[in-house]
């Protein structure tokens, strides 16, 4: 709780994924996500042509971007930025429109079909705040996710970010995204032969 | 190889290239989750190099984003052609370490910088009319005085000389030729590295590689990328080279490690299991150790680790005059008389005796096993002629359980005691413990103890009066004989001699045993002031608070060599295999390691019986990630992230089918069994190859509905979802009886290759 305001960031380095889910398991308990339903989750395919082929492992979760449509179309201003830059929706406020989970470029929303109301990755800000990691990060086996502070410049994702080649998903887009690879550029290169399904 | 002890696993943070065969790092593993960060954190900012050697590419730590790290596809039960592919190249490049292999003792190689030894250079008996023939060469053969009661094998010296193994520091490895008795006789001998030589000149490595699908280039390269690093070289295989002919492939691994010398080395092979004590003559309680325990005996039911020629049958045929051979059902010398999926097919067939009562413990063997799935199966394990009473003592209602007579309810992980094995990975010495953090769901029996595995021995044992249970269970290290009525007075004692070996730990303090509820979780157990001394438990506490007690990270080792290990000999010529014979055709066993195709019990290949035209693929069958092999369906998490497997084939393979991705598709096994399931049509799998996960295709496990006296347990079908591919394994038809098809040195069923087809649906 220093100076500055806080600009919350992942990195997550695609070179040391190995594609176990823990995350998308850690995520599910953490934050009692329905059946069904993932916030955090690894999309996995098989590159490159047989004999020489690798698979790619790519964690996929809300990007948190600085300019969303899922906040500016929110008929009811239910979804918000919480100091950090963590998007998060009220629940009280949500009328389970849908409108945000059609205008997410990331298809990182869903409906709980429970409660009706839309629910996605908060960073997990309640564990942040009390200076924990997100539970993805903290349940990563392999150390590839990395989350901390932007706005510090010796935080481990500021070094990240200055000393990698990191990109975002969908960069076109310019939507601010929050959430950083490592080798996203060649992962994402040349045709995807085969949709691996998880499991 | 028994003879070679429980060597070890590759030491990845300090290794510079690793060959896994059989094993898959990210993917699975012991543990998976130490070898998933090591390898991706090493292959990454380090300079470990990997390859994966298997018919299927699971990702893991193979990534296009790491060089370091590749996939090469294999055919499904071939792993034997590559590996004498990399020997043969590798003593035809002399790329071994003769400086290693040429030293016949420990203590002459520890001398040249090596911390293990083999028995490249100890000569073997290639006479056939010798009484010892295909023994190693020993003193009492020569008629040379030497110590009574031990192996005193020979080696030739580099001046030509005859030598006690222990008197030699360097042998001569390539030594083919006579030796002569004290009576002049001349004996005709080999070195075991000879015979390795030979059997990998057997074949060409051309042959090699059309057999096993890996292009010769490619042999080339990883046979000199492990033998470019000296001895910072490992390999590693678990259950993945599993097939009717994987012997060669299983033994390869010593063999291709001693080929360097990497054993007991940093960054070779390091030991696993190294752990404090624990049972035995402990520092505090003397677990295990029980006064006029009744000692095992008995022949085990499983025809495995024993000589068909010791059997009755075959001393009744001899003496009848008739051919012994084949035995009525097959026997496998080598292997481990624990062999279960051997015993299976014992008791279906009531050889080599009736099994009266079946005890099963957590296991599945229906599901398990290869082969076992099938209705032909089952129904000789319901029938009582076969199995009169089956007892199963099982957490979960598993298809193996569903047919015992009575079922003990067991508990789960969070309910009961544990202390695993270290399977590797850390250098240092450890153990893991696991204490019960919750009351467990089963009814109980009386004061806080609970139905389980354990109070179930312990009721048994008192009620027929085995010595070891009950008031005089336990003894301490003083002698003194302590109750043993319930499962924390065993495993807290073991644990208690955990937290007091060598160098005891510290007491817990209040505050962590506050933080960890040992407090609470305390009181749902026998009152450990009744268990252990009064100053015992704060150390036992410390123990469990941390999850076990483990050296330093990066402890173990002094200077480039791993302190303990395994310091046996490395068998390059195993004489228990070559002196071993096939139970069905009576020849001998090879003694060193070999390729040889999948072959049915009497020696004839598989594809006399199923050519490959009509049956052309083999089946892969691989660890699911979110399943263990029989248990795990009843996750809701698990089931989101794994809902299904399938049935996956090589895009070149589906093209000459016309099958596509998605297509429904009926895959049939050889000799009769089928199952349907989803076509996934993808690069990461080998051509000519069958992949598909294991622990789906449950058909209880809660999948269907069950009673408990009058209640009534749905089912949920969520948990049924897939097929088990392997269930439908081929049986032997050159065994009368029903017989899943195996491995006929040691036994290993046949769980990868085979001969299958697939029909679209």
């Amino acid at each position: 709780m220093t100076t500055a305001e806080k600009r919350y960031a992942m990195v997550i380095d695609l070179r040391r994924c190995i594609g176990c889910h823990a995350c998308s398991a850690a995520c599910k308990m953490e934050n009692s996500v329905p059946e069904g339903a993932f916030r955090s989750l690894v999309k996995e395919w098989d590159k490159g042509v047989y004999p020489e082929v690798s698979r790619v492992k790519l964690p996929i979760l809300c990007n948190h971007c600085a300019d969303t449509p899922c906040i500016s179309d929110c008929p009811t201003e239910a979804t918000y930025a919480v100091s950090g830059g963590a998007i998060v929706v009220n629940e009280e406020d949500c009328i389970g429109c849908g409108i945000c989970i059609e205008q997410c470029p990331y298809e990182a929303r869903y409906i709980n079909q429970e409660t009706k109301k839309a629910e996605k990755c908060t960073f997990c800000i309640h564990r942040v705040e009390k200076g924990l990691m997100p539970s993805c990060v903290s349940s990563c086996i392999s150390h590839a996710r990395f989350f901390g502070d932007l706005n510090n410049p010796d935080s481990e994702v500021s070094k990240l970010l200055a000393e990698q080649d990191c990109q975002v998903l969908k960069a076109d887009l310019d939507l601010g995204s929050q959430v950083y690879y490592i080798g996203l550029k060649k992962a994402m290169e040349g045709n995807r032969l085969t949709e691996v399904i998880p499991g | 190889m028994a003879t070679n002890g429980n060597i070890g696993k590759p030491d990845i943070n300090n290794s510079k290239f690793i060959l896994y065969l059989g094993s898959y790092p990210g993917h699975a593993g012991k543990p998976m989750q130490a070898i998933a960060r090591q390898a991706a954190i090493a292959s990454t900012d380090g300079d470990l190099k990997f390859a994966v050697v298997d018919p299927v590419m699971a990702g893991g730590a193979v990534s296009p984003l790491v060089d370091n790290g590749k996939w090469i596809p294999i055919k499904p039960a071939t792993d034997g052609a590559f590996v004498m592919a990399m020997v043969r190249w590798i003593i035809e490049h002399q790329r071994y370490n003769a400086d290693f292999l040429s030293s016949p003792n420990l203590e002459a190689a520890q001398n040249k910088g090596f911390n293990s030894w083999s028995n490249a250079a100890h000569l073997i008996i290639t006479d056939p009319e010798h009484p010892n023939y295909r023994k190693l060469l020993r003193a009492e053969d020569l008629g040379l005085d030497a110590p009574t009661g031990e192996d005193n094998f020979i080696v030739i010296d580099e001046a030509g000389k005859t030598l006690l193994y222990t008197e030699c520091s360097t042998g001569d490895l390539l030594f083919e030729g006579s030796v002569e008795d004290k009576d002049g006789n001349s004996i005709s001998v080999e070195t075991g590295f000879v015979a390795l030589k030979k059997s990998a000149f057997s074949y060409k490595l051309e042959t090699y590689s059309q057999e096993c699908g890996v292009p010769v280039e490619t042999i080339i390269e990883l046979a000199r990328e492990f033998t470019s690093y000296g001895t910072k070289v490992a390999t590693e295989g678990l259950g993945g080279t599993a097939a009717a002919n994987g012997v060669a492939a299983g033994l390869s691994h010593y063999v291709l490690c001693a080929l360097v010398g990497a054993d007991n080395k940093k960054g070779g092979i390091i030991a696993r299991r190294i752990s404090f004590s624990k049972f035995g003559p402990g520092p505090r309680y003397k677990v295990n150790v029980i006064p006029d325990a009744p000692e095992r005996k008995g022949m085990g039911i499983s025809r495995t680790g024993m000589n068909y020629e010791d059997t009755h049958e075959y001393q009744e045929k001899i003496a009848q005059g008739e051919d012994p051979y084949p035995a009525e059902m097959p026997w496998h010398p080598v292997g481990n008389v624990n062999a279960d999926n051997q015993a299976l097919f014992s008791m279906i067939n009531r050889y080599p005796y009736q099994a009266k009562i079946l005890i099963n413990w957590m296991a599945n063997p229906l599901l398990a096993f290869p082969s076992a799935d099938q209705e032909k199966v089952i129904a000789e394990l319901k029938k009582t002629e076969n199995l009169p009473l089956f007892i199963s003592i099982d957490a979960f209602m598993a298809e193996t359980t569903s047919l015992a007579d009575y079922v003990i309810p067991d508990t789960t992980g969070y309910e009961n005691w544990g202390i695993p094995n270290i399977e590797g990975n850390f250098s240092g010495r450890g153990d893991s413990v696991r204490w019960p953090v919750v009351k467990p769901a089963t009814a109980e029996i009386d004061d806080n103890r609970y139905a389980c595995f354990e109070n179930f021995i312990i009721d048994v044992a008192k009620e027929i009066g085995v010595p070891g249970y009950g008031e005089e269970g336990i003894l301490d290290a003083n002698d003194n004989l302590l109750p043993l009525e319930t499962p924390e007075d065993y495993f807290l004692r073991a644990i208690t001699n955990v937290a007091y070996d060598q160098d005891p730990v510290p007491d817990i303090d209040d505050e962590e045993a506050k933080l960890q509820d040992l407090v609470g979780a305390k009181a749902n157990w026998k009152p450990v002031d009744d268990i252990l001394q009064a100053d015992e438990w704060a150390k036992a506490a410390y123990v469990l608070s941390r999850g076990g007690r483990f050296e330093e990270y990066g402890a173990g080792y002094d200077g480039d060599n791993r302190i303990d290990g395994y310091f046996g000999c490395i068998s390059i010529y195993s004489e228990w295999m070559a002196s071993s014979k096939n139970s069905y055709n009576g020849e001998f066993f090879p003694g060193v390691i070999t390729w040889e195709p999948e072959k049915f019990i009497d020696g004839t290949p598989i594809s006399d019986y199923f050519p490959i035209e009509e049956w052309p693929f083999k089946l892969a069958n691989y660890k699911a990630k979110f399943r263990s092999v029989t248990m795990m369906p009843n996750s809701p998490t698990l089931q989101d992230l794994g809902e299904t497997n399938y049935i996956e084939i090589n895009p070149e393979d589906a093209q000459n089918l016309g099958f596509n991705d998605g297509d429904e598709v009926k895959l049939v096994s050889a000799t009769g069994g089928e199952v349907t399931g989803t076509l996934v049509v993808r690069a990461g799998v080998a051509k000519g190859t069958i992949a598909s996960t294991f622990g789906y295709g449950h058909w209880q496990y809660g999948a269907e509905s069950y009673w408990i006296d009058n209640e009534k347990i749905a089912g949920d079908s969520a948990r049924g979802t897939g097929i088990n591919a392997t269930g439908i394994g081929l049986f032997d038809p050159t065994v009368d009886q029903l017989f899943g098809f195996s491995e006929s040195v040691t036994g290993t069923p046949s769980r990868n290759g085979g001969a299958f087809r697939l029909e679209k649906l």
